[in-house]
């Protein structure tokens, strides 16, 4: 078992530019683990090798067909290993996925066609997605205030392919009224005659009693035997129709074209000559198998964000740190998590795209902010930057694919940040002329300014920005992001984290493992505990005794038990916690308690005591009524395998001495409001304990480093790059 | 607010309180006030806003109600020493209106005896003090800095009973306040931490439902004493001369952004009219409300004149009439200033006139009306922001302007008895928080979409409410022809039925207006939306149904005896076998529903928001329905929509009672009201020209409406679907339409009491100052 943290001794580690050498040849019998994060605009890569080695690779995601890109990306991996693609993938044991499929195929509502089954008489539930619920779920409170410019979304599914099925279950799980199979079969008749691909059978009470749903599933099954079939009682046994039958329904969409994406992608895979197992990035924080992850498309929302998350938990670990803010700027997004404590934020409810879903996720708020946002003049003359992207195709204008709007990378490389020979380690040479014509045209044209004052007021609109989106987070937490470090990756993350930290106060930013910081996801990802959850609502009003409650764990513990055994892990290898939601009768919201891996559950009294303390801890002593009595709501099993992923590699240089400039360059500093020389460093040279004064900038493989004049960088072990930021230039806060 | 002399003849326990100008007492208040850096500022700010978000969800939390939990019945607020608000919280918003109030109450009268002392949290449930009606209790808990006052943080929130004729409190037949749970003015709960044991049962005595009232005092205080440990928390980290500062400047910088919209806005005065029908079980009257919001320069004063005497059940007070405008404005103009109002009070100024249904003098009944008149004024509010703000010369505040949504009226439908746990039960239907959002000048309004002024609050689950209470849905979805019809449509409003399931009755009362007429009226010529209706089916087969495998979706398809409920009936005995069937109240239009785009209807049609006959009626489309497609036919929908104009030209009549010549004393300048008129001062004159046509429809008038022609409407020829068991003067009520006199554009439709004149709803005074420069 090798988690983060235990990490293999640093002699063993080597890093690639250390030693640069190709060493394909006899004798070469490195194996690989790779870690792969498909973005809406690049295909992040990690691999490491046996000899410790990290090697990365940076591609233009294919958003037609993500398998391709990812296909790509192995071969990038392998011309790095210096060993063609074909024997890059025969040396491969272990491949972890985390994709922007499902978010993507929700927010562009281009999921399967889906047809649903539900109660008669309870059709518009997905339309009325419980009043102003589906509204302000996943909306900032400050656009909530402006209560006139919110929304509903879409419905995920129209209410032309949603059929009413007479049936009727009670909350005690009573049938009232049995199951009409006639109409069962007329309405599946109806919609596949209508197209429909997919189904989600959405039954009031079915957690309680799911025999209904079970035999609509299999009426489905024989009638449409090629359709993908979501029940929601599987899909997620708890009480709320709305959250559960949205769930399903999202479930149900985005079913057969991930399912599909992941079989081609493991066939395209697999015709390359590699059998090594995958493992796909879920929202919880952990990876599954592939048969899990196409059980649950709406688990692997937001698995990027997600992995970078698990990732900088690791990093923070190792450098001492427990309260931190993470962003990771790609091209498209900016997403924004927390860690406190040491552990990052969970929610029960969460987004998936624009729909609510129960989802036991990790917390990570995306805005559209990355390199590839666009810059326009809205119709007060005022500059914004985004939410629209250039994204992968045509991107921004200075790579020349066609792109004429300007973009956040065109003011960083017309802002002198950006080495204009190339970007991807200078397989992307970057045109400025372009750069320069469409930040002309689209921004300094309309507001009568220079084309460097342009590109310089772009870099402050999109960094303060970023600045407002992790403020809100941490804030509307209610915490003080002066007391947080940050960490800041993705692509663009590096480039843009001096002002934005600044802005929001912090004194610290955190570069995780350096020159990694572009994959930074990837490597999250590859980082991961396998991890499954099984939870579902068994109300269990006191008195209940152990018996009762370990009989409700038992079949939900053998279900994550199987999913693990089948993931390969058994005995000592897995670990398996229990939880419960527990409330007060005649109150709503629950407590969630722990009762870790031991064999038994402690005994019915000593459980409601355990509540009792919890709550007066939470709560404050006095707050409940313990008259009313305690009841069980919901009950969760969670179980975690630690697979043979990518350890910590250390990226940099033990070996170099003092780093020398390799270049100096003219570039625009906003504390100063000033244009000037600086020194530009090469991340090769870089090594633990170097330590440098801005003004300058850090050119890696797929990213750069702007270190701002005062603010000094200093690279601790593994490479990870600490920028310390100056607190007398704080003065850009609004 | 009257002046401090007005205000004297006002006394607290009749008319109401008004705080006096200075409040003269012994009491060490901390003042010191520290500016601070740009940071710091925004920073706790913010830190503020968060402890009511934290203080609310404590109370939701620890509270059993499901009134906290999902319709947000409660609000905390932030006050600074005497009372001034910083921040209320995000939840219903009019609910801390009365924290203020009551903090100076406290302070004038309690100051000595019993004294306030740190550790000390007082109680109030006093409608004429700092609650909108008896079921709510405001707890107010002042916070000490070195052995002074230095702020009050306080939370009011709505009981599940607190005692009266019916279960809930909502008490339709209360003929004065005596009927109701007695109101409790302002007295010590907790003293120095501790909860005086003799009045809280003094409180929870009151109720048929003690223990949960007990349960929902103790999270409120819990919520008080996290707020309070979070002030002192921002005053130890950052110094509280600081933390003052920052919630003096909160309200300075807010006054500010207030004053600055306010410049783009003319001078002039805004009026909305609405009715209540029944006042008590039996009684066939109609009742007219009306609120009037005058501006001059940086100042508004609001004033329900016109407003019919208090009278029933249906009344409320002046500190409901104060939350109700504060509401208004807060989301209209000061969204972005995490609505903060304490600052903009000082440019506001209410003059009801006392004994008034929204301005009602002890003892009158109260408890049912926050559903009634106080929705009512909430909405009317609202209209009137909305149409002023939709005069301003600054776009984007001329986009927050909306339609009333559905919550001009809250149908009350109580329900109690013992439920499925052998427990008993009280409560009211939550579903009505599922009503629409009103139209805007650019989009429809959101069907089901929630109440603006508690954009948080959801519907329960059936799941839970079957839970809790022993019903069975049977259906519920959004109901067709709801919204108003519109250039733009109001959102949908839903519709659902209940059966007993496992007991054998329970009580029912009704507390509700605008069943037989309807209250959510449009905008620029928009039309109001369906009503609210109960529809109790006695004595069906409901059982014998469900168990052959049927389940109705209409209750229609039900053999049975159809009663329509009363807006106002107590004691009514639902039996198995009985079904309960209940529509609520939608939200109205934006713009003439004759110039909406005829795709968007078929749209409609298709999403079964509007059906085919309503395209026809309200919206001169004709429809075609092929499969899954609905089209409209270009041909027919032109006839149909030519035959309207026509109508309109030969059924309409000149405003003759309202042609009175003026003489404008404005400044030069124009003033487009909306899309409808444009106005032009100049030199003395002023022009009124239909942005529709472009046309010149009068000069030196005192609205626009001395110009336009009207047409008095049945509301069986304008609603989509007839009103079921109207009686009394109800009957008589019409939609009055107003039309261009040139290109026959409908720029307003009024819901009418024969006998009343058109209601000159926009008079502009002065076109703004010119602040282009």
């Amino acid at each position: 078992v090798r988690a983060l943290g235990s990490v293999p001794p640093l002699s063993q580690l080597k890093s690639r530019e250390a030693d640069n050498t190709a060493i394909d040849g006899p004798g070469d019998d490195r194996r690989f683990v790779a870690a792969i994060d498909t973005g809406g605009t690049f295909t992040d890569c990690v691999a490491v090798g046996s000899d410790c080695v990290l090697i990365q690779a940076k591609v233009p995601s294919t958003p037609a067909d993500f398998s391709i890109g990812i296909v790509n990306g192995f071969g990038a991996l392998a011309s790095e290993a210096g060993i063609s693609t074909e024997e890059f993938l025969s040396r491969l044991d272990l491949f972890l996925h985390g994709s922007t499929v499902v978010t993507n195929l929700l927010v562009t509502d281009q999921g399967s066609r889906t047809g649903v089954l539900t109660t008669r008489g309870h059709r518009d539930v997905l339309q009325i997605m419980g009043g102003a619920w589906g509204k302000v779920e996943g909306v900032s409170d400050a656009q909530i205030r402006h209560i006139g410019q919110i929304d509903k979304p879409t419905a995920v599914v129209p209410k032309s392919r949603i059929a009413e099925i007479s049936e009727r279950i009670d909350y005690k799980g009573a049938v009232v009224v049995a199951l009409q199979e006639d109409e069962v079969r007329s309405a599946v008749k109806d919609l596949v005659d209508q197209g429909v691909e997919s189904f989600a059978v959405c039954f009031l009470w079915s957690f309680q009693n799911d025999v209904h749903e079970r035999r609509a599933c299999e009426l489905i099954e024989s009638l449409a035997p090629d359709a993908y079939v979501s029940i929601s009682s599987e899909v997620v046994g708890k009480i709320g129709e709305y959250p559960r039958f949205s769930t399903t329904a999202v479930n149900a969409r985005c079913g057969p074209q991930f399912s599909a994406y992941l079989l081609s992608l493991q066939q395209r895979l697999e015709k390359l000559g590699t059998s090594a197992p995958s493992l796909i990035m879920q929202s919880t924080g952990g990876v599954v198998d592939l048969d899990v992850a196409t059980a649950k498309p709406y688990q692997a929302v937001a698995s990027g964000p997600v992995g970078g998350l698990v990732g900088a938990i690791g990093i923070a670990q190792l450098h001492g740190y427990e309260n931190v803010i993470c962003s990771d700027m790609g091209g498209t997004s900016f997403d924004v998590g927390l860690i406190i404590g040491g552990s990052a934020i969970r929610r029960q409810v969460s987004m998936a795209g624009p729909h609510v879903v129960y989802s036991p996720s990790i917390d990570v708020t995306s805005v559209g902010a990355g390199g590839g946002s666009i810059a326009w003049v809205d119709r007060t003359g005022a500059l914004r930057v985004g939410p629209q992207s250039a994204g992968a195709a045509p991107g921004p204008a200075c790579y020349g694919r066609g792109g004429t709007d300007p973009t956040v990378t065109d003011a960083d490389l017309l802002l002198g940040y950006l080495n204009p020979e190339g970007l991807l380690g200078g397989s992307l040479s970057l045109r400025r002329d372009l750069a320069e014509r469409a930040v002309e045209e689209h921004v300094a044209e309309p507001l009568a300014m220079s084309i460097e004052e342009a590109a310089a007021g772009i870099a402050r609109v999109v960094d303060a920005q970023m600045a407002d989106c992790m403020r809100q987070k941490t804030i509307e937490a209610g915490h003080d992001p002066r007391q947080f470090v940050a960490f800041a990756y993705g692509g663009a993350g590096p480039l843009h984290c001096g002002q934005y930290a600044r802005d929001l106060g912090v004194e610290k930013v955190l570069i995780p493992l350096g020159n990694v910081a572009s994959v930074f996801s990837a490597f999250g990802i590859g980082s991961s505990p396998v991890r499954h959850i099984e939870e579902m609502t068994v109300p269990m009003p006191e008195p209940f005794t152990r018996a009762e409650l370990e009989a409700s764990f038992a079949p939900l513990e053998e279900t994550v038990g199987e999913k693990l055994e089948s993931s390969g892990f058994s005995g000592d290898s897995q670990s398996i916690e229990r939880f419960a939601d527990m409330k007060f009768r005649g109150q709503f919201y629950e407590l969630e308690l722990s009762f870790g891996d031991g064999d038994a559950l402690p005994e019915a009294e000593a459980i409601v005591e355990q509540f009792h303390q919890r709550y007066d801890q939470v709560y404050g002593k006095g707050a409940g009524v313990r008259s009313a009595g305690v009841e069980v709501v919901n009950i969760r099993v969670v179980g975690e395998g630690f697979p043979e992923g990518l350890a910590l590699p250390t990226v940099i240089n033990e070996d170099a001495g003092q780093p020398e400039p390799v270049a100096a360059r003219t570039m625009y500093w906003p504390t100063s409001d000033q244009w000037a020389e600086a020194p530009v460093y090469s991340s090769a040279a870089l090594t633990s304990g170097t330590s440098l004064e801005g003004p300058l900038v850090v050119e890696g493989t797929h990213t750069s480093v702007v270190v701002h004049p005062g603010d000094r960088l200093e690279v601790l072990e593994r490479g990870t790059v600490s920028l310390s930021i100056e607190r007398e230039r704080h003065g850009s806060w609004r | 607010m009257p002046t401090a002399e007005e205000a004297s003849r006002w006394d607290w326990a009749v008319e109401g309180y008004i705080p006096p100008d200075h409040i003269e007492t012994e009491l060490p208040f901390h003042t010191d006030a520290k500016a601070t850096d740009p940071i710091s500022y925004e920073l706790i700010r913010h830190a503020l806003w968060n402890i009511n978000t934290e203080h609310g969800q404590t109370i939701a939390k620890v509270s059993g109600s499901p009134f906290a939990i999902y319709v947000h019945d409660l609000n905390p607020a932030i006050t600074d020493e005497l009372g001034e608000l910083v921040y209320g919280g995000q939840f219903i918003q009019h609910m801390c209106a009365g924290a203020p109030s009551a903090v100076q109450w406290i302070l004038e009268y309690r100051s000595e005896n019993p004294g306030i002392a740190e550790g000390d949290v007082f109680l109030t449930n006093d409608p004429w003090i700092g609650v909108n009606h008896q079921q709510d209790i405001l707890l107010l808990k002042p916070v000490f800095v070195d052995g002074a006052i230095f702020s009050w943080v306080t939370s009011t929130l709505h009981q599940y009973d607190m005692g009266g004729t019916t279960p809930s409190s909502f008490c339709p037949d209360a003929r004065d306040a005596f009927w109701e749970p007695s109101p409790i003015p302002p007295m010590k709960f907790v003293s120095g931490g501790e909860i005086l044991a003799d009045v809280e049962e003094m409180v929870v005595r009151k109720s048929r439902l003690s223990e949960l009232v007990r349960l929902d005092l103790r999270a409120m205080i819990a919520g008080v004493n996290v707020a309070e440990q979070r002030m002192l928390e921002l005053g130890s980290r950052y110094g509280p001369e600081v933390v003052k500062g920052v919630m003096r400047k909160i309200s300075d910088d807010s006054e500010q952004v207030f004053v600055s919209r306010l410049e783009a806005i003319p001078d002039g005065v805004w009026r909305d009219r609405s009715y209540l029908e029944m006042s008590l079980p039996g009684d066939p009257g109609v009742y007219k409300v009306e609120l009037t919001m005058t501006k001059e320069g940086d100042r508004l004063t609001f004033r329900n004149t016109g407003t019919d005497p208090q009278v029933g059940a249906i009344n409320s007070t002046i500190i409901s009439f104060k939350g109700c405008i504060m509401t208004a404005l807060i989301g209209a103009l000061l969204h972005d200033q995490l609505f903060a109002h304490g600052g903009p009070m000082r440019h506001i100024a209410f003059d009801p006139e006392p004994g008034t249904l929204t301005c009602a003098r002890h003892p009158a009944a109260v408890t049912a009306g926050t559903a009634t008149s106080m929705s009512l004024v909430l909405c009317q509010a609202q209209t009137v922001v909305s149409k002023m703000v939709a005069c301003s010369a600054n776009e984007w505040d001329r986009g927050e302007a909306t339609a009333k949504p559905g919550a001009s009226q809250y149908p009350i439908l109580s329900q109690g008895g013992t439920s499925q746990w052998g427990t008993p039960f009280a409560t009211i239907a939550l579903e009505p928080i599922m009503s629409g959002v009103g139209a805007f000048m650019n989009r429809d309004g959101v069907s089901t979409g929630g109440y603006p002024f508690d954009p948080k609050a959801t519907a329960p689950n059936v799941e839970h409410s079957e839970q809790s209470f022993p019903l069975l849905t049977l259906y519920r979805r959004e109901l067709i022809d709801s919204g108003g019809p519109g250039r733009y449509r109001g959102g949908a409003s839903a519709v659902c039925a209940t059966v007993l399931h496992g007991i054998d009755e329970i009580e029912l009362a009704t507390a509700a207006s605008g069943v037989w007429q309807p209250t959510g009226t449009g905008i620029f010529g928009g039309g109001a939306a369906l009503p609210s209706r109960f529809w109790l089916k006695r004595g069906t087969d409901i059982a014998d149904r469900l168990a052959g495998g049927d389940v109705p979706t209409d209750l229609n398809e039900l053999s049975g005896i159809d009663e329509f409920l009363d807006p106002k009936q107590a004691g009514i005995v639902q039996q198995t076998g009985d079904v309960l069937e209940m529509e609520y109240c939608a939200a109205g239009g934006f713009g003439d529903p004759f110039e909406r785009d005829p795709q968007l209807v078929a749209a409609d049609v298709e999403l079964g928001i509007v059906s085919a006959h309503a395209a026809s009626l309200n919206y001169g489309v004709a429809v075609r329905v092929s499969g899954e497609s609905v089209q409209a036919e270009e041909e027919e929908t032109q006839h149909l929509r030519d035959q309207e104009l026509k109508r309109r030209r030969e059924r309409s009549a000149p405003n003759e009672q309202l042609r009175v010549p003026t003489q404008p004393e404005s400044r030069n300048g124009r003033v487009t009201i909306a899309d409808t008129i444009e106005i032009e001062f100049k030199d003395g004159t002023s022009l009124y020209r239909c942005q529709g046509c472009g046309e010149e429809i009068g000069r030196n008038v005192r609205s626009y409406k001395s110009c336009t022609r009207f047409s008095d409407r049945e509301l069986a020829a304008v609603l989509a679907r007839p009103l079921m068991g109207v009686s009394g003067d109800a009957a008589k009520v019409v939609q009055r339409e107003h039309y261009c006199p040139s290109c026959y554009r409908r720029i307003d439709a009024e819901i009418l009491m024969p006998g009343d004149p058109s209601l000159v709803d926009i008079e502009i005074l002065s076109a703004p100052c010119d602040n282009s420069g």
